[in-house]
């Protein structure tokens, strides 16, 4: 079982690659997606319930083999296997993550924007220093959740191409034909990035947290 | 127009869907006056402190702070909406305390106080902590600076929140029913901060409460309040003690006995 060790090494290394580069797309995308939402725009709410609902509502496999082998066909170049499982596995968290974000942005009272608002605070003051603040606490562990998914969701990228945990598992498969070792060893390393993984956003949770009594 | 008021609202009207909350209100409040609304739930009373907060807009009508429409402005001799800059221009010159206190739960009591100050006013943080430790020393909770707002009474954190709408320095302060979430006991010790205060500054203020007591202390004049219009509007021994319309001396009545 050790000779498969640097194999899948090397693959648990993509796989980490693909699931940080999916994380920050779906941060970036959810957070965009949310403020969009959130407006009181209806040219800009509609584009972002229209990306959720697409994303949300569509396999994430077919989403993935659409754009490895679809979207190469109108688009004047072809991005690599990783580039494109990190953009669509990120757009599919995304999508989650904004749901997650703007449900807990509007679970802060009223009362606390009627004080920023008597305060004077500008709207940026608002949102930065009020609202996401006291959103955080109910934003991390759902989030650990999506991003953890997103990890084993990436299992995914393996189906085109990129040379992940799954991607080398199957190849060690096929030339071993120990499918109780190398599942297993994929098994097990997966299970120890989910642990880091929930271990970090612990970590976030405890720094975020302020002693939140009854109503305030 | 009268510059020389603190606060007018002309033909103010304010509706929440098919509801109709104020009607066509007119109400004149001179600088340093006291004024204390009263009035059953729903009639609007809050509503009148929520427009001049900002809060929430009038549909109709204007309302002028020191002389100046906090709405509108004009531009080439027409009446136009004012600019978010001019809103908030406006604004500053108002505070608020409200029912159930809104503090910023994530932040301690010091930083509930500082934040104002050093975020809109620009103010060097050293001054702000300055202001903000006066500020506590003078509502009784000096040693609070570091608590969270999770951990005082009820009372404490409407202190608080009193320190808070005093550290922007507002011309005009509005206390919208301090204490109808506080027990008896705590509500006389917050009524009692709020009579000191009235007496060293000269801050207009607007009060809302069902405190009559704390009202007949404090009114320089005191409003009955109906669905949407005032109707009674005098001294508190002419409102209080000498109602002019039955429906004035059917909610006093109510009120004296439920004490």
């Amino acid at each position: 079982m050790l000779h498969m060790l640097p194999m899948m090494l090397r693959g648990a290394l993509v796989t980490g690659e693909v699931t940080a580069g999916a994380i920050v797309v779906a941060s970036v995308a959810s957070s965009c997606a949310v403020a969009m939402r959130l407006s009181t725009l209806t040219a800009l709410d509609w584009p972002a319930r229209v990306y959720i609902e697409l994303f949300r509502g569509t396999s994430a496999l077919i989403q993935l083999f659409w754009a490895f082998y679809a979207l190469p066909l109108v688009l004047p170049f072809r991005p690599s296997p990783i580039i494109t499982a990190i953009v669509v596995l990120g757009l599919n968290g995304g999508a989650y993550g904004a749901e997650i974000l703007r449900g807990a942005i509007l679970s802060v009272p009223r009362g606390q924007h009627d004080a920023a608002t008597a305060l004077n605070f500008s709207a940026t003051t608002k949102v930065f220093r009020v609202v996401l603040p006291q959103a955080w606490p109910l934003i991390l562990p759902p989030m650990a959740n999506l991003f953890i998914d997103m990890l084993k969701n990436s299992a995914l990228a393996g189906l085109v191409q990129v040379t992940d945990i799954t991607f080398n598992a199957q190849i060690l498969q096929e030339s071993t034909l120990r499918n109780a070792e190398v599942y297993g060893l994929a098994l097990v390393i997966y299970f120890i990035m989910a642990l880091v993984l929930a271990g970090f956003m612990r970590l976030l949770e405890r720094r975020m947290k302020f002693p939140v009594g009854a109503r305030i | 127009m009268n510059h020389k008021a603190s606060i007018e609202f002309v033909n103010i009207h304010k509706s929440y869907q098919r509801t109709v909350v104020l009607e066509n209100l007119n109400l004149t409040v001179a600088p340093g006056e006291h004024v204390v609304i009263i009035g059953p739930s729903g009639s609007g009373k809050s509503t009148i402190l929520r427009l001049l907060m900002t809060l929430e807009k009038p549909d109709s009508g204007e309302i002028l702070i020191e002389g100046e429409s906090v709405w509108h402005t004009t531009r080439d001799g027409r009446n136009v909406d004012a600019s978010p800059a001019h809103i908030r221009r406006m604004r500053g010159k108002v505070g608020m305390v409200f029912q159930h206190f809104n503090l910023f739960p994530h932040l301690r009591v010091l930083q509930n106080i500082t934040e104002a100050p050093i975020r809109v006013m620009g103010m060097p943080r050293s001054q702000a902590v300055r202001r903000a430790t006066d500020l506590l020393d003078r509502v009784g909770l000096a040693d609070k600076a570091e608590a969270w707002p999770a951990e005082l009474s009820g009372g404490q954190k409407q202190r608080v929140a009193i320190a808070r709408a005093l550290a922007l320095q507002p011309r005009i302060m509005l206390f919208d029913e301090i204490t109808s979430a506080l027990d008896p006991e705590i509500a006389g010790q917050v009524l009692q901060l709020v009579l000191d205060l009235a007496k060293q500054t000269e801050m207009t203020m607007l009060f809302v409460t069902h405190q009559m007591r704390f009202a007949r202390q404090i009114a320089d004049r005191v409003l009955f309040f109906d669905r949407g219009r005032i109707i009674e509007n005098g001294t508190p021994e002419q409102v209080l003690d000498h109602p002019q319309q039955p429906r004035t001396r059917e909610f006093l009545n109510n009120v004296f006995q439920a004490s």
